[in-house]
């Protein structure tokens, strides 16, 4: 079982404070619908993609089964070109193996790029705690690090912030580093503050951190895609670098790397390639200018290994591309916090409780999800989504996970309509609840489950006729007017 | 539309800037227009690495500017700190692809990637003979290359638009880290 | 076995026979949509049947993980739709629902499987609930796609009336393409405008909108926005779709927030059409028997 951290609040108070914050939840709507009509388009344009991407789904899905032994090769090709591999079962267990290369290293200063892994290990806390300095070099990420805050969308993960707030953190910052504050709010100024400020961090570091893409079993390579340059910056700068990466990122070889390596990009942001995409194959060679003296590969499992050969096995073949986010509805209006899970939208519904046993927030596959099944639509490595989210609310459904009114409501409104009589019969209760509460036409309330519609909604009342009591008149007199 | 035309396009949507030129000789004043536009305060205005030693001489030569070329054996905290120090860097390509827009760049002791990582501007130089027609064709001969030689570059570094982000307010800004401008001079043989 | 009327092959006035899937939404809170669907279908020959021991498909519950209580009602839905020669019938059922139509079509057949097993039930027998269901998941269509189908766009008529369509989440991605529906509408001088985001779920989705109002309602108050639009730029005179779910969701919260706008299901536009009676006036009456 994995360890994953979480958002302790309870949900509505995760989903009411998104839903109050309006800067957020214009932003991410505006991105998400950019991202979503971007990735469309590119599909549109360019149909021969298609046969490469079910040609990567078929790989991919081959390679998570053969996980365990093209994680032995992987492993055996990158030691090859010189660098140090570990499998690490747990959250824990990578924390202290990162740790433990950074102190041989006498690292004062890490730089990292985007990687989810990491927040799911929760490493910056790990290594601040003992004494040595994170940067996010992300711009995002940085600007979620000064807030103290995580991301709120894989692709943006400051998307819930505006300029004007990510000024103040930016003063604050500058003022503690004795340095030149931005010289305005300007999107641009403040994007060259974090220029300024990061570049010399980027030159100084000792040690860098980054995540991965994917993993070419046959070639020991490890891909790295950003838009940003940051992760080249990571990569060739440092003396050393740990790439702490999921188990599932795994590819079987350049072949099957060749299919799937443009699908983050075209189905993320809806380009051909992100700006960079980096792979690196070993530490530097020795007459290079760049690259790290030492590099460290650490594979980590964290309750992944768990869902091979079970239903939700093709989970793992998510290549966090971000299309379900951007498609999903839910997402759209709440953001990524309210999920209270590094993971957020369709996909961290279903993983984050999948890797944990259900013993992380297993609330949110009901409560984030309408099942419009437009993240399928999206997902461009085929995952069955909503199928997963149903299967999820019946695990918790058989564990006894859901609030009693529910289970009580589910049980007995199939007994009534299991049979006609039954049916009939609970027609002729509501419309006796309905005399008795004096709602003849409107609705305006309703006890039980069925309250939560009416803290927003009328309906109308159960009519004085249903179609079941029209049709024996109509059938009789065969009354129908040509 | 060519091969050439396709990169043209393609780089371009993917908001590279676009020179092409007849003979190795216009390039020298093409470089020193971008970095006197730039502006420059430093004593290395310009970088290179990888370019073909004829390519390499006609900038040292034909450019007010000066120019360092890393060059195998070269001292690599001294280049890094030309690097950070400099406007533009110049540099050849392995590889270019017409589909994606993309140029692929290779570690290696004769070749260096700081100089498409660090200054502020970014200028490759490629011939049409390097594009190839799709980035999964290009990956592939890559690899049957890598394959009969036996060797892998430790860092590959492919190139599609300058440095960009859209993380405050999804508005979009170029030059975050790596360049803000990316210039694709290509040379017609 | 429900009441059926057999019909001689040789009657040149019957188009064709369908079986009727009221849906229990329709059946109770908008019957006038099922009656409209009745007619419209009568006047064009159809011979209608309406198993009358139908209830609901169970959606529901299978949403919300309720796995068991689904397969009940799915099993019953089988019982009463099957002739008793599974796998020959060919008897089309028209659904006043297409998510109903999806859930039957997709969720049944391993629905009603993994029910069996789980009961501890025989392979056997798991396998035959799967084939049953898989025969009458062939013969299920939503009503507006096959009456586009069957009927074609013949009778153009010369003006046409705007009206915001809503295409729901499941019709959209899981039953086959309904362009029949529009152009069907559209020859009775109905035209279906989708609102900017059309592809973007109302917040119905069946047990959600009572289990998470807040999110449901602000998925509703987006889509009620780009409605509006549709009312003020081109003059839409009322919403309609084919899923009374998402209808009654959005029509419900804008009675709540004081500002109804009429909405009805295809079959009633339908219907009207047929009579020439195709007014805003008459539309906005169609609500009538639920709005005083
Ligand atoms: S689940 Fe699919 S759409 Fe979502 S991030 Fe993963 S690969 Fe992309």
């Amino acid at each position: 079982m994995g360890q994953l951290p979480f958002d302790p609040r309870p949900w509505p108070i995760r989903r009411n404070q998104a839903l109050q914050d309006q800067t957020m939840r214009h932003t991410i709507g505006f991105v998400t619908r950019r991202f979503a009509l971007a990735k469309r388009d590119v599909y549109r344009k360019n149909p021969a993609i298609e046969a490469s991407r079910q040609a990567a789904v078929g790989q991919k899905r081959q390679a998570i089964r053969d996980m365990p032994r093209l994680l032995e090769q992987f492993r055996a090709q990158v030691e090859e070109h010189g660098a140090q591999t570990y499998m690490a079962a747990g959250a824990h267990d990578a924390i202290a193996i990162a740790l433990r290369i950074a102190r041989q290293a006498q690292a004062k200063l890490v730089i990292k790029s985007k990687s989810m892994v990491t927040e799911e290990i929760e490493l910056n806390q790990a290594f601040e705690s003992a004494g040595i300095v994170v940067r996010e070099t992300d711009l995002g990420e940085y600007i979620i690090q000064l807030a103290r805050e995580k991301p709120s969308h894989i692709l943006a993960p400051a998307a819930h912030r505006n300029r004007h707030q990510i000024d103040e953190l930016f003063h604050h910052d500058a003022s503690q580093q004795g340095i030149q504050p931005p010289v305005s709010d300007e999107i641009a100024e403040l994007t060259h503050y974090a220029r300024f400020r990061l570049r010399q961090e980027f030159l100084r570091a000792d040690m860098g951190v980054t995540g991965g893409n994917f993993l070419v079993a046959e070639t020991g390579t490890l891909v790295l895609i950003t838009n940003e340059g940051n992760a080249d910056m990571v990569t060739s700068l440092p003396r050393v670098l740990v790439s702490i990466v999921g188990v599932e990122k795994i590819v079987r070889d350049w072949s099957s790397l060749v299919q799937i390596i443009q699908q983050p990009a075209m189905s993320g942001i809806g380009r051909h390639l992100s700006s960079y995409t980096t792979m690196v194959h070993g530490p530097r060679q020795s007459a290079s200018a760049e690259g790290p003296d030492e590099w460290h590969v650490i594979l980590l499992d964290n309750g992944r290994k768990a869902l091979l050969g079970t239903e939700f096995e093709d989970v793992l073949s998510c290549i966090r591309c971000g299309a379900c986010l951007n498609v999903c509805p839910v997402f759209r209006e709440v953001g990524g916090h309210a999920y209270g899970s590094v993971y957020p939208g369709p996909i961290g519904i279903v993983e984050t409780p999948l890797l944990t046993d259900l013993q992380v927030l297993p609330e949110i596959p009901s409560t984030l999800c309408t099942l419009c099944h437009a993240c399928l639509e999206a997902c461009p490595m085929d995952i069955e989504l909503p199928h997963h989210i149903v299967a999820l609310r019946r695990l918790k459904a058989k564990r006894r996970l859901n609030a009693r009114r529910l289970d009580w409501t589910m049980r007995t409104w199939a007994r009534f309509w299991q049979t006609p009589q039954g049916y009939r019969r609970s027609v002729q209760i509501a419309r006796l609840a309905q005399r008795v509460s004096r709602q003849p036409r409107i609705l305006h309330s309703a006890p039980g489950l069925f309250g939560g519609w009416f803290e927003t909604r009328d309906m109308p009342a159960v009519a004085a006729e249903t179609f079941h009591e029209w049709w024996p008149k109509h059938h009789h007199t065969g009354a129908s007017e040509k | 539309m060519t091969v050439g035309q396709q990169f043209e396009q393609k780089w371009q949507e993917n908001s590279g800037k676009i020179i092409r030129i007849r003979q190795i000789a216009e390039l020298p004043g093409f470089l020193e227009g971008i970095v006197r536009s730039y502006g420059h305060h430093g004593n290395m205005p310009i970088v290179m690495a990888g370019l073909p030693k004829t390519w390499s001489d006609a900038i040292s030569q034909g450019s007010a500017q000066a120019a360092y070329l890393w060059a195998e054996g070269g001292d690599k905290e001294r280049f890094r700190q030309y690097c950070e120090g400099s406007t533009l860097g110049v540099t050849g390509c392995a590889w270019a692809a017409a589909d994606a827009g993309s140029v692929s760049l290779y570690s290696d002791s004769e070749q260096s990637l700081l100089p498409s990582l660090l200054p502020p501007i970014h200028a490759v130089i490629l011939k049409e003979s390097q594009i190839a027609e799709t980035f999964q064709s290009g990956l592939q001969a890559m690899y049957q290359h890598a394959k009969e030689t036996h060797f892998w570059p430790s860092l590959i570094k492919v190139i599609a638009g300058p440095s960009m982000t859209a993380d405050i307010e999804g508005q979009l800004i170029l030059g975050v880290h790596g360049p803000q401008d990316v210039y694709a001079v290509i040379v017609e043989e | 076995m429900p009441e059926r009327q057999r019909i001689a092959k040789e009657d040149e006035t019957v188009v064709a026979r369908v079986q009727l899937f009221v849906t229990c939404l329709a059946d109770m809170v908008r019957p006038q949509a099922a009656i409209a669907a009745v007619r419209a279908m009568e006047r064009r020959g159809v011979n209608v049947e309406f198993p009358s021991n139908q209830t609901c498909c169970g959606q529901f519950s299978y949403n919300a993980g309720y796995q068991h209580e689904a397969a009940i009602l799915a099993r019953h839905f089988l019982e009463v739709f099957e002739t008793g020669e599974t796998g020959h019938d060919e008897t089309e059922i028209v659904s006043l629902s297409g998510s109903c139509a999806a859930m039957v079509i997709h969720s049944y057949p391993q629905l009603l499987f993994d029910d069996a097993m789980e009961q501890g039930e025989p392979l056997s027998v798991a396998e035959d609930w799967k084939r049953r269901a898989q025969a009458v998941g062939t013969r299920i269509r939503e009503w507006g796609t096959w009456m586009g189908k069957t009927f074609g766009s013949a009778q153009e008529k010369g003006h046409h009336l705007p009206v915001a369509y809503h295409l729901g989440c499941h019709m959209r991605r899981l039953l086959p393409p309904s362009g029949e529906l529009t152009n069907m509408l559209k020859a009775q001088g109905i035209l279906a405008r989708e609102p900017d985001d059309a592809d973007q779920c109302c917040g119905f989705g069946g047990t959600y909108s009572f289990t998470e109002p807040a999110i449901s309602t602000a998925l509703a108050d987006d889509k009620l926005k780009n409605i509006d639009k549709l009312v003020h730029d081109q003059g839409a005179v009322c919403l309609t779709s084919a899923d009374l779910g998402c209808l009654l969701h959005l029509a419900g919260r804008q009675r709540r927030q004081g500002s109804p706008f009429p909405a009805c299901h295809i079959s009633e536009l339908v219907d009207l059409a047929d009579q020439n009676r195709l007014t805003p006036e008459h539309i906005e009456s169609l609500g009538d028997e639920g709005r005083k």
